[in-house]
């Protein structure tokens, strides 16, 4: 039983297949894993390891073929589609890889946009404060088209905080950039965990991203086969090349 | 490269599907005009042959009126080769529908839009009378009719019954004595047709002057083995000999060019129909061309990749090019053929149509002509090819590396050469426009040069109309954003990122509501017109009138009206052609033969004062008399005569009449039933001029002596009594008039209705692909939270944006060219400029709300976006 009461997500006997018969492939095989509060946490794996599998349903994007997902205290997994977009819009945040804003809005209204389509009030102090952290203050009005990439990332970062989400979920948010802004990004995510309490969940297949995490899983055909705490790029690279021989 | 084109032709079935949609409706109201048009003319054709089967020859004059005497027919009768000759008295030509027989119930059969109520007179001659009793016996003598066995059935008449006929001599008496069969099966195309003898139908029609009979036609059926070409000129000479009035003509023809005569005349009419429904088929082709173009435009912009990638592996521009016209050309076959078959299937529809429209059409086969479908494929796949050309060129300016390195929908293109081009087209087509409406001296030199040049004008505003859709996009959206929030917020967005797109989707739309708008206002203008001189110029309280502008009224109507206590002054409202001499100086243009062709109305200033509230430039209507002659400013310009001058006008006996110009007055005065003619002459001298005792309308006002309850009760029991003609008071004319313009107005909208159908499908089928476009973007907002319904509201309202914006930009053109349309027309016919501000509004409301309609597909789809896929897809 997962302790819920410390947990901000988690799964328990978690299995997604997909197709049937000769064709059927196990993307989760019975995983169950819990996400402490104010960790970070990531997830690697090779292709096909099921890592994105178990993001997309923890994240409520996808449905288990059996099993439960559990965001806070709640079990989600019988919640209707529209509750599950309710459930998206307040207590998950999400950075993906790229295309992470509407071009048509400006970057505070991305950052806003999951409290707008709520129409729920904006905290405006805690907003203030995360557009400082991230250091946007002078970009806000300015059409994502308008922002380098890293700075987008940062937007959709921001985005992501800015609902104080239970959980946020990032899929290889440094993929599409050069290291020394990954690094920023990376960075500014290990302070929203430090300063702020986020708990975050990470897929990354890069073991310097993964090295800020307090905590690295490893996956492979679709059950967990590692996990390290507080690991260094060394040590993933290690866990990441024996997981690779598992598959 | 033709394999490539035809696996993106497979590849994209539904989109192409929809872009197929639009010329299939195309060419289908194209076929389908042409249908009805060929269709009509065989059945109208067999008619005409059937009127003048048994006739070898005939003699009339060129506008049908009854000009033979008895002795006319005497001469024909006496020359050698002509087994039978016999008068016709007929009011097909003129004053058709003056008789009407009034059913048991009092009413009367329908007139409006409706086939003709036509009598004749019973011929003695088997063979030239070409109809043959079916159940009772032949008219004899007065107060007998007879009646085709088709309408007696249709509208219940019976034989043995005594029936009231209204007649130009008044209502009369008659005994339906038979009915009888036109031809060999009585194919009349719905029309009434009535049978009297001679005498009666010639006093009915009043057609006797100076107490001799008189006739429309004379024809003749030959001896056996006779030279009919002799005997025409021969019967030709004869009666050039014994006619001598001024500016008589007449002409003698073979049954052949009678045929072919009455073949013309039905087809002017079938031609007015087919060319009227050919115009509305084209501006939905015109339509479809930009909806097309747009489809072509957006559906490469998101193949610019896959264009890119076969630029770089060596394909060529011109490569390129061709691959999208060959595919144009495939879709463009494909429509315009499924078209052709829609299109009989369109006619077969009209045809259950326009009965409810009021519009009676007879029966007619569906031909197909090899013409037919020549024009359709050949219509049909042009304008798609054609429309695909920009979208083509374009494509083969991809450039390999531009095209790999990704794609940005919303990419700024150059606008600046863009405005240039749009403004100068603009101003060429407005330039063409001006030409044709004040330049064109034949319908033909207005009504084409207006088509080509509004054609090109919308080419360039919708090049032009990015500029401002981007604006009129957020301005419109700004309610959503309040009411919807951020979904309502996006769509506003939306609608505005890509004012390009946005423009080019809503110009279709604009485009039909341009012509619907330009309706409103010329309907609007017109009732205003209409409504506002009759009110300023006629002091009446009621009138009478018909729903043609024949005369049909007898004089018996307004005699007795006259002697009604009730009733103070009784204006009947007549009118005649006549002819004037030529004067000194002149338009030699206006001329004809010899003579100035015009109309004479007649009017008693002394009776009609203080009823009829002229305008008059020089002199006064007041002393107008025997002797003197008001003429409109524009025929004393036509002659180079003035006021105090003499013209010289001919009378009904040949002889020919000085008057003194005693008035000149303004043109366009009143109208409809109540137009005032370029001449006016007193009463006793319109009866010297013109053959007539008719009235087209009567204007009275009410005595002051009487109530108006007994006024109103002595006008209801007259209306009883006359069936025929409408009874209304001042203000309900005014209404009815309105009416029948609104109508008008309705009947052009449906049909308008097709282009716009077009257009929302357009904005259907760009939206589709914008989602297709926007995939990623939908699915990131439903993983951060937004509901599928908000997703659905979102799309929605973009189109209703779009469809708001031409709706608006086409309500503007319209008033402009409204406006231009209003100018060009002399104010003789059309004086006054009224906006419906009220109409278009609605029209507005209409098409934006028909766009949120459109949407309904895209917007469910986009609802379905799946995340994951939209996500992951990289």
């Amino acid at each position: 039983m997962i302790q819920t009461a410390t947990k901000a997500a988690g799964t328990q006997n978690a299995s997604k297949i997909y197709g049937s018969g000769d064709t059927q492939v196990k993307a989760l095989d019975d995983v169950t894993v819990g996400f402490d509060k104010g960790q970070f946490t990531a997830i690697m794996g090779p292709s096909g390891s099921g890592k994105s599998t178990l993001m997309h349903c923890l994240a409520g994007l996808d449905r288990l073929t059996s099993g439960q997902v559990t965001i806070g205290n709640q079990n989600i997994t019988e919640l209707s589609e529209k509750e599950l977009t309710l459930l998206r819009r307040t207590q998950i945040g999400f950075v993906f890889q790229a295309f992470n804003l509407i071009p048509t809005l400006n970057a505070e209204e991305n950052i806003t946009l999951p409290m707008l389509l709520g129409k729920t009030d904006v905290d405006t102090a805690f907003f203030k404060e995360v557009v400082q952290a991230v250091g946007l203050s002078d970009r806000l009005s300015h059409k994502p088209a308008e922002l380098s990439g890293g700075q987008q990332q940062r937007v959709a970062v921001a985005r992501a905080l800015a609902s104080k989400p239970d959980v946020i979920f990032a899929d290889e948010p440094t993929g599409n950039l050069d290291s020394t802004t990954g690094a920023e990004i990376l960075d500014f995510m290990r302070r929203a965990v430090n300063e702020f309490g986020q708990t975050i969940v990470m897929v990354t297949h890069d073991p310097t991203a993964a090295s800020y995490a307090d905590r690295v899983l490893f996956l492979a055909d679709g059950k967990i086969v590692n996990e390290l705490r507080k690991p260094s790029r060394d040590l993933i690279l290690n866990a990441l090349a024996e997981a690779t021989t598992r598959s | 490269m033709l394999k490539l084109a035809l696996k993106s032709l497979r590849a994209n079935a539904l989109r192409l599907g929809l872009t197929a949609f639009a010329i299939i409706l195309g060419v289908g109201f194209i076929v389908s005009s042409f249908v009805l048009r060929d269709g009509l003319k065989e059945s109208f054709g067999s008619l005409s042959k059937e009127i003048v089967a048994g006739t070898d020859l005939g003699a009339s004059a060129p506008d049908g009126a009854a000009i033979f005497t008895a002795e006319d027919l005497e001469a024909v009768r006496t020359l050698d080769d002509v087994r039978a000759a016999e008068p016709v008295v007929i009011n097909v030509e003129t004053n058709i529908n003056s008789i009407q027989p009034i059913k048991a119930d009092g009413t009367v059969i329908e007139t409006q839009g409706q086939p003709p109520q036509i009598a004749f007179n019973w011929a003695d001659d088997d063979v030239l009378r070409n109809s043959t009793i079916e159940q009772g016996r032949a008219p004899t003598k007065e107060g007998e009719w007879v009646l085709d066995s088709g309408a007696a059935a249709k509208h219940k008449f019976n034989v043995g019954t005594t029936y009231t006929l209204s007649t130009p001599s008044g209502n009369k008496s008659a005994e339906l004595v038979g009915t009888f069969r036109f031809g060999p099966d009585n194919i009349t195309n719905g029309a009434t047709l009535m049978g009297f003898s001679l005498d009666t139908v010639q006093d009915y029609l009043q057609q006797t002057k100076d107490g001799q009979d008189r006739y429309n036609e004379i024809i003749i059926s030959a001896d056996a083995n006779v030279e009919i070409e002799d005997l025409r000129i021969t019967v030709q000479e004869t009666l050039d000999a014994s006619q001598s009035a001024v500016g008589t003509q007449i002409e003698v023809k073979n049954e052949t060019d009678i045929i072919n005569e009455q073949a013309e005349e039905f087809n002017f009419f079938i031609d007015i129909i087919g060319y009227a429904l050919l115009g509305f088929a084209l501006l939905a082709l015109f339509v479809s061309i930009f909806i097309i173009a747009n489809t072509f435009a957006i559906v490469i912009s998101q193949r610019t990749r896959e264009l890119g990638l076969l630029r770089a592996v060596g394909a060529t521009p011109g490569q390129i090019r061709l691959s999208v016209l060959v595919e144009s050309l495939f879709v463009g076959l494909i429509g315009s053929a499924i078209g052709l078959a829609a299109g009989v299937g369109i006619a077969l529809g009209l045809k259950e149509i326009f009965p409810a429209l009021d519009f009676q059409l007879p029966d007619f086969p569906i031909v197909l002509t090899p013409f037919t479908i020549s024009v359709a494929l050949s219509a049909g796949t042009v304008v798609t090819v054609l429309s695909a050309f920009a979208p083509a060129f374009n494509a083969s300016r991809i450039s390999p590396v531009t095209a790999i390195s990704g794609i940005n929908p919303d990419a700024e293109k150059k606008q600046t050469l863009r405005l240039i081009i749009g403004g100068v087209i603009t101003a060429l087509g407005i330039i063409i426009m001006l030409v044709g409406l004040f330049g064109g001296s034949s319908v033909l030199a207005i009504v084409v040069p207006l088509a080509v040049g509004a054609a090109i004008a919308f080419i360039g505003v919708t090049l032009l109309s990015p500029l401002a859709a981007g604006p009129l996009s957020r301005f419109l959206g700004k309610p959503l954003e309040i009411l919807f929030g951020t979904a309502g917020a996006l769509a506003k967005q939306n609608a505005a990122r890509n004012p390009q797109r946005t423009a080019s989707t809503a110009s279709a739309l604009m485009i039909g509501l341009a012509f619907v708008s330009l309706a409103a206002v010329f309907s609007s203008s017109f009732k205003t017109d209409l409504t506002e001189k009759f009110d300023s110029k006629v002091k009446a309280d009621y009138v009478i009138r018909n729903d043609t502008a024949e005369l049909t009224i007898s004089a018996e109507v307004s005699e007795k009206l006259k002697a009604n206590d009730s009733f103070e002054v009784v204006v009947p409202f007549s009118f005649g052609d006549t002819f004037l001499l030529p004067t000194e100086g002149a338009d030699e243009t206006k001329i004809d033969d010899g003579l100035y062709e015009t109309i004479v109305m007649p009017l008693d200033p002394k009776t009609t004062d203080g009823i009829l509230n002229l305008d008059v430039t020089e002199g006064s209507l007041t002393a107008l008399d025997e002797n003197t002659i008001a003429i409109q400013k524009s025929v004393a310009e036509d002659l180079n005569v003035g006021l105090g001058d003499t013209v010289t006008i001919s009378l009904t006996d040949g002889a020919t009449e000085e008057l003194d110009i005693m008035a000149i007055h303004d043109e366009g005065q009143i109208g409809g039933n109540f137009t005032i003619t370029p001449l006016v002459v007193t009463p006793e001298r319109f009866a010297t001029i013109a053959d007539t005792n008719l009235a087209y309308s009567i204007a009275m006002t009410k005595s002051p002596a009487v109530s108006v309850e007994q006024a109103n009760a002595d006008f209801e029991a007259f209306a009883k009594e006359y069936p025929t003609a409408i009874f209304e008071s001042s203000a309900e004319y005014q209404e009815s008039i309105a009416g029948e313009i609104d109508q008008f107005f309705g009947t052009l909208t449906v049909l308008l209705a097709l282009a716009m159908f077009i257009a929302l499908l357009g904005i259907a089928n760009t939206l589709t692909l914008s989602i297709f476009e926007r995939k990623r973007e939908i699915g990131l907002l439903r993983a951060v939270g937004m509901t599928k319904r908000q997703t659905r509201r979102m799309i929605r309202w973009e189109a209703a944006i779009i469809s708001a914006v031409g709706a608006i930009f086409g309500a503007v053109i319209g008033i402009a060219l409204g406006a231009l349309l209003v100018k060009a027309i002399p104010d003789k016919f059309l004086s006054s400029f009224s906006i419906p501000w009220g109409l278009l509004a609605i029209l507005v409301l209409l098409a934006s709300a028909a766009g949120l309609l459109a949407a309904l597909f895209s917007s469910f789809k986009g609802s379905r976006v799946n995340v994951l896929d939209a996500i992951s897809d990289l």
